[in-house]
């Protein structure tokens, strides 16, 4: 099994994550191999459970994509020094614990880094499950070309990836499939609040 | 519609900074004045927004997938002795490769098993020579669909209007869409032929069937499919029968291939 064998620089994982599709997929593979030990050290150390260290080290990398990509990420530290002090913030929200427990400084946190918090944590489970229930109304294939476009995938990748004959009918794939999405949205009011509160936030 | 269309698209330049700084300045003077294209880009953000939002969850789940490989791959099983054989460490690798080959063998299958049943519609039209600049379109259409030359056909054929007593052109059109694999726009195109009494319209029926397989095999065309394999009179009876009869393997219902 081949589970990352690529090296990277912080500017060549920032530029993978930027870039969106395969590469950025092959990049959060790295960034969370890379630094996942650390985190669970980290809250092991301090009673958590590897379980929470995962769950909160995999919103830290969903938080990094979603600022690089929708570009409201400004890079003051090192990439990884930034994970660790997300992912202890999240913990120590998430699980209750009290920052007086722990010296940041002394943890190797030399700096406060503001998060901004992933839409996907200010969800409820049922607003999920509304989401969810949404997606499920477009057929199969405009599901999966929305999906890969919104992960910022190339229209080559997309048309080879889904056996399309040329990045145009992929082009014309998609803006169908879109305007079928956004027909469900304009049907659904709860939809449009959620969208309108989260993004709000 | 076609308003409807580029008001879309401009609203997806706006929204994706595709535009240029005038063009873009010009696109927001004109939402401050009309509160109905100002009410469609928000419903459209909001759309992106969604898009967003379900990446989230996405990226999520693909960390969780990727953190059960590392564990695999991380975790060293210690057995028993008289687990530990070689014989039968020699049969659950051979039983996983026959696994995977079979599933690999039956997604592939699914696959090649719909398009597969594609052949192209003989070309049984001829356009008669003529100085109007619609009909030279239309030979060169019918012209390139009949070379199998598809992406041509479809900037052709599309210029012709739809006319039910000479349904052809737009069958092509449908059948050339579908060979490119677009199958929502073959189905845009076939359907209301389908709904005819002229001489393709079963044609049209059974390409557009193919085409609804294209979008996936959904419960709804898995009934259509089993519905024309079971009309007696049917022009495409036959192979609607034999296409049914291999996406309903009940292997690959049970595993939900498909």
């Amino acid at each position: 099994m081949r589970l990352v064998a690529q090296r990277y620089t912080d500017q060549e994982l920032f530029a993978a994550i930027q870039g969106g599709g395969k590469a950025c997929d092959q990049a959060i593979q790295y960034l969370y191999k890379k630094h996942l030990e650390k985190i669970c050290k980290f809250v092991t150390g301090r009673n958590g459970s590897r379980e929470e260290a995962k769950d909160v080290f995999q919103d830290a990398i969903v938080n990094l994509l979603v600022g690089i990509q929708e570009g409201k990420f400004e890079q003051k530290s090192s990439l990884g020094t930034y994970l660790y002090a997300i992912s202890k913030n999240l913990w120590y929200r998430r699980f209750n614990r009290s920052l007086k427990q722990d010296n940041l400084e002394s943890a190797g946190v030399s700096e406060e880094i503001e998060d901004g918090t992933p839409e996907i944590l200010l969800m409820e489970d049922h607003q999920r499950e509304m989401l969810g229930d949404l997606l499920s109304h477009l057929k199969p294939k405009c599901k999966e070309v929305l999906t890969l476009w919104s992960q910022r995938f190339s229209m080559k990748e997309i048309a080879s990836q889904l056996a399309y004959s040329n990045e145009q009918v992929v082009r014309n794939k998609k803006n169908h499939c879109l305007k079928e999405l956004k027909e469900m949205v304009r049907k659904n009011p709860d939809v449009q609040s959620l969208m309108a509160e989260l993004v709000e936030k | 519609m076609e308003t409807e269309n580029t008001t879309f698209l401009q609203i997806e330049a706006y929204l994706g900074k595709e535009m240029n700084e005038e063009e873009r300045l010009i696109f927001e003077q004109e939402m401050e004045s009309n509160s109905d294209l100002a009410h469609e880009v928000a419903l459209q953000r909001k759309t992106h927004a969604l898009l967003s939002l379900n990446n989230q969850l996405a990226y999520k789940a693909k960390l969780q997938a990727f953190d059960a490989e590392l564990e695999a791959a991380q975790t060293t099983v210690i057995r028993p002795f008289w687990t530990q054989t070689w014989v039968k460490a020699v049969a659950g690798v051979a039983f996983l490769l026959v696994l995977g080959y079979s599933l690999a063998y039956l997604q592939y299958n699914s696959q090649s098993i719909r398009q597969g049943a594609f052949s192209p519609y003989n070309n049984a039209f001829s356009v008669r020579h003529t100085d109007s600049e619609l009909e030279k379109i239309l030979k060169d259409g019918i012209e390139a669909y009949s070379e199998q030359r598809y992406q041509t056909a479809i900037e052709l054929l599309s210029q012709i209007p739809y006319d039910p007593a000479q349904p052809l052109p737009r069958l092509y059109l449908g059948i050339s869409y579908l060979a490119i694999g677009d199958g929502e726009a073959a189905l845009r195109e076939l359907h209301p032929i389908s709904q005819t009494n002229s001489a393709v319209s079963q044609a049209a029926e059974w390409y557009g069937l193919l085409a609804q397989l294209e979008e996936g095999p959904t419960d709804a065309a898995l009934a259509h499919l089993k519905e024309v394999a079971s009309t007696p009179d049917h022009s495409y009876q036959k192979k609607a029968q034999g296409l049914h009869r291999q996406l309903d393997h009940p292997l690959r219902r049970w595993l939900r291939i498909p």
